[in-house]
């Protein structure tokens, strides 16, 4: 030991750090990094020989693949995303899933984008038990092939409360009410093209919202230019506007029928319009990507069958508050707890009733117009 | 005198970790509350969160796997920033300031950017995205930040103190862990805690360059956009912070103990 | 022939030891390597994609201008990228701002356990941003922790909205957000400081405000810029407070790149718009740095 060295190191390790000290700061960092993952349990490791699902939050619940559960032992392997724009972005740089989960307004771009490969429905078991009207929807099917197979709808509406609203709003359901000056700062309005935009369009009375002239576009910017100062916030996610719902924050915002099941839920008196303008509709459902595995394709398709099931469809109308695309899961829900989601038995007329979701025509232009009203230009 | 500039100084520090506390005491009172909406006034106590985050594999994985990414991150950004903060205060380089700055692009491209330009070269390249592939992308954005703190400890550093180690005869790599290293101990500390945190909360790159193991940020942001999900996100978050600080309290005990050892002995 | 080998040899070591830029390379080398290796392929795709253009899903490979073109002709990019080098220019000062005194504190005047207090300060950020980021609107929010608190104080009647969804909300969030990353370095450059050096000054009968701007504030500059650094730059690209405290007038370029990558569906506007951003957040950065080369000389 040369004590003359040691010295030097001790007086000029800021007087504070010795080396035994440092020894015992390398073993409390040890101890954090090693006891960390003791108390959280062993991570469980993906299976490699089941398909990649690339979907929303929520539709990896255990209850949608039961029956894929029974079959393989074993549930397929998930990944989220939280929309399907930065989904696309992610697909297009070359992330690769075998199954995936879009809105079918977008099946279109993607299938053009040529991530998607087309679906053979006889492989499906409960395909004869979907809903004709969700079997027929413009798009789908392209030079004969089917590239989309239905799973879940719902609408997109007007949530409000009716305690704090004019009560005219009661008898004559608008989408104006997202316009009206007197809730200044207590409205919300979804941050997208297909619930945000779309909705200025159809209040504008444009012919054909999905496909605007130029000047409808001019109109519609008005409207959204008009709006802007009255909302509180854009909402990204139904987290948001249900807790502004329930703290009366927003009295009244866009929506998807799921926030006024949950709201309803818990005890809140919201109501959810059929404006007469027409609630917007959508059905989201299953693709088959270009870049799947072709031996994981058989259980891919089970994937899809599963989520197709009848249980898997009553536990979507019950607990996610959404329709399914499986007529027969309807005949396992009381109408009582239909009428209470907005849903009937009569699927059919109610995906009729409102304006189809369908792509969007100029949708580029749409959304720099959109950007900006959003930078106040 | 003095010892009223010191409470004074006592005195911000307290109000400054009671604004970083504050956000982070929200999440055990919401963890408890009866209701999936988070708001005021509070509605009943429940443990039904924590039950259901018990339950929940998803949310488990994700934070093993964000404690891996994060755990080597940190290490591995810390040794290659040592390497380049040495360097750079050390050495007179020429043109070294260039590279040093190349060193420090991808704090300035937008990370969706870097996210989705990795992307794109790992599948150009046939790499399956993993847990790998997102400590690649987090190791480019740590990198910067270790070497920048490393270089602020290690400038004006004297090296009369390693030329005197070496002319003592102690080879180059002792040299490095008897004199430089615990001079530069508390920047090496500070880059360990800063790039493990930075990992461990990113959200962007890991979205783009996870697979289907998904990391905490980003099975946190699934989860937020469901009400009746937050909650038992909001008990993990409780979790972690009770956790880390009585793990850290522990390690301070183990090393308190440790030092008490040291000094008997050297009696 | 041994002899002459030897000597080839020696000099080389020589050349090796006596030259700094050689050793100091070699010590580069390979964090250098890595950030190379993993930054140069995405920074190629980047410039390439820049000078394409997209019409609908695909791109088109042939080279033009006009994405840069659009920068300048259409009012918003820019307005949107001044907006946001301005919101994280304020989040930079008010964050190195509120962290210097408590470096300073967990420096100077805590003598035990303060790696105890490094700690302390970092685990509120092991908990996840978009948690904080969430925490920070239940704070702030309509029935939040400040709204109810005056409520039921008296103070307020209705609950105050100015408080969240304004850049005011971006501001403090982020200053939260970051402010793990302005202590760290500040507090490593005050550690470093030779303790002597304040008590020659103070012997010397200066007063504690001009020790500490002459002689502290310009030993832990280095510091002071590094945090500097971390916060500003990364914080101009951030989509995601924005987009989830900034209520409807809150967008910063970020989301506008984040936009193209995504609903617009223009990868190479977004490329031309993130170098361009890029670009002017480096000239930012090397304005602040020349700030601090005159504010040294000045002081010295």
């Amino acid at each position: 030991m040369n004590y003359e060295k040691d010295d030097i190191i001790e007086m000029r390790a800021t007087g504070q750090m010795s080396r035994r000290q440092f020894h015992a700061y390398m073993a409390s960092l040890g101890a954090v990094a090693v006891t960390f993952p003791v108390f959280t349990g062993a991570a469980r490791a993906a299976a490699d020989d089941h398909p990649n699902v690339f979907t929303w939050e929520g539709w990896d619940a255990v209850e949608h693949h039961q029956q894929y559960l029974d079959k393989y032992g074993e549930l397929p392997n998930f990944s989220i995303f939280g929309d399907e724009e930065e989904a696309f972005a992610k697909m297009m740089a070359g992330a690769q899933f075998d199954v995936t989960h879009p809105c079918s307004y977008k099946v279109e771009i993607w299938r053009d984008a040529g991530i998607l490969q087309p679906i053979d429905t006889s492989r499906l078991s409960h395909w004869d038990d979907v809903i004709s009207t969700l079997k027929d929807i413009p798009g789908m099917v392209h030079e004969g092939q089917r590239y989309f197979v239905p799973a879940d709808w719902g609408q997109t509406s007007v949530l409000y409360r009716p305690d704090l609203v004019d009560p005219s709003y009661l008898e004559d359901e608008t989408w104006g009410i997202l316009w009206d000056e007197r809730y200044a700062g207590r409205l919300s309005m979804s941050d997208s093209l297909i619930d945000g935009v779309m909705v200025a369009a159809i209040y504008s009375g444009a012919a054909n919202p999905f496909d605007m002239t130029d000047d409808e576009v001019e109109k519609t910017r008005e409207l959204l230019r008009q709006q802007l100062p009255l909302l509180r916030y854009y909402w990204t996610s139904p987290t948001d506007i249900e807790n502004s719902m329930a703290a009366g924050e927003l009295v009244a915002t866009s929506a998807w029928n799921d926030a006024f099941t949950s709201l309803k839920n818990e005890g809140y008196d919201v109501r959810y319009m059929q404006p007469k303008e027409g609630a917007m509709t959508w059905v989201c459902g299953f693709c088959l990507m270009s870049a799947a595995d072709p031996e994981k394709l058989e259980k891919s398709y089970d994937v899809i069958d599963a989520f197709l099931s009848p249980d898997s469809g009553q536990f979507e109308i019950l607990e996610e508050g959404y329709g399914h695309a499986n007529q027969k899961a309807f005949d396992l829900v009381s109408e009582e707890e239909l009428a209470q989601r907005g849903l009937s038995k009569d699927a059919d007329a109610l995906l009729n009733s409102g304006i189809f979701q369908v792509p969007i025509k100029n949708e580029a232009v749409l959304q720099a117009m959109f950007e900006e009203v959003k930078a106040g230009l | 005198m003095k010892s009223r500039r010191i409470n004074s100084f006592a005195v911000y520090a307290v109000i400054y970790l009671i604004f970083l506390y504050l956000p982070v005491a929200v999440l055990p009172l919401f963890s408890f509350n009866d209701s999936s909406y988070v708001k005021f006034p509070l509605v009943g106590f429940t443990l039904k969160w924590y039950s259901q985050l018990a339950d929940s594999h998803g949310l488990q994985n994700a934070l093993v796997n964000s404690l891996k990414v994060g755990i080597s991150v940190a290490i591995i950004s810390t040794i290659l920033g040592i390497f380049a903060a040495k360097s750079v205060t050390r050495y007179r380089m020429r043109r070294s300031g260039l590279l040093v700055g190349f060193i420090m692009v991808p704090l300035v491209i937008p990370e969706i950017i870097l996210g989705i330009s990795l992307l794109m070269t790992f599948s150009i390249g046939g790499v399956k995205l993993s847990l790998i592939t997102i400590s690649i992308g987090h190791l480019m954005l740590c990198v910067p930040f270790s070497m920048l703190v490393l270089i602020s400890r290690m400038e004006g550093f004297d090296k009369s103190l390693e030329e005197a180690s070496l002319d003592l005869g102690e080879n180059a790599w002792w040299t490095f862990w008897r004199v430089t290293f615990p001079i530069i101990l508390p920047g090496v500390v500070a880059s360990l805690l800063l790039t493990f945190t930075i990992s461990f909360d990113e959200f962007v790159l890991a979205f783009f360059l996870s697979g289907t193991d998904a990391t905490l940020p980003v099975h946190i942001w699934s989860q937020l956009r469901f009400p009746d999900k937050l909650p038992s996100v909001l008990a993990l978050g409780a979790i972690i912070v009770v956790l880390s600080t009585i793990v850290i309290l522990f390690a301070e005990l183990i090393r308190r103990g440790g030092v008490q050892l040291n000094k008997q002995s050297k009696v | 022939m041994i002899s002459a080998d030897r000597t080839l040899v020696d000099k080389i070591r020589l050349q090796f030891r006596r030259s700094e830029s050689i050793r100091g390379y070699t010590l580069l080398s390979p964090t250098l390597l890595i950030v190379l290796l993993g930054l140069l392929f995405p920074l190629i795709i980047l410039f390439t994609l820049s000078f394409w253009k997209q019409e609908y899903v695909d791109l088109i490979q042939t080279f033009t201008l006009k994405n840069y073109g659009d920068f300048f002709e259409k009012k918003i990019y820019y307005l949107i990228l001044y907006r946001s080098i301005r919101i994280s220019a304020f989040v930079m000062f008010v964050t190195v701002l509120l962290a210097y005194p408590l470096a300073y504190f967990i420096a100077f005047h805590v003598q035990k356990n303060k790696m105890i207090w490094i700690i302390l300060v970092t685990i509120p950020f092991w908990t996840s941003y978009l948690l904080r980021v969430f925490s920070w609107k239940v704070i702030l929010g309509y029935n939040g922790v400040i709204n109810s608190s005056l409520l039921s104080l008296g103070l307020i009647s209705e609950p105050l909205e100015f408080l969240l969804y304004n850049p005011f909300a971006v501001v403090i969030t982020l200053a939260h957000a970051w402010a793990a990353v302005a202590i760290l370095p500040i507090y490593v450059s005050l550690e470093k400081i030779d303790r002597s050096l304040i008590e020659a000054s103070r012997d010397l009968g200066e007063s504690a405000v001009a020790t500490f701007i002459r002689v502290t504030l310009p030993l832990s500059l280095p510091g002071v810029i590094a945090a500097c650094l971390l916060v500003f730059i990364p914080t101009v690209g951030d989509y995601v407070t924005p987009a989830l405290v900034g209520g409807t007038r809150g967008i910063m370029i970020g989301n506008i790149i984040q936009s193209m990558f995504g609903k617009a569906l223009n990868w190479p506007l977004g490329a031309a718009l993130s170098i361009i951003s890029m670009l002017t957040v480096t000239a930012a950065v090397c304005l602040l740095l020349g700030a601090t080369q005159l504010f040294k000389k000045k002081v010295s």
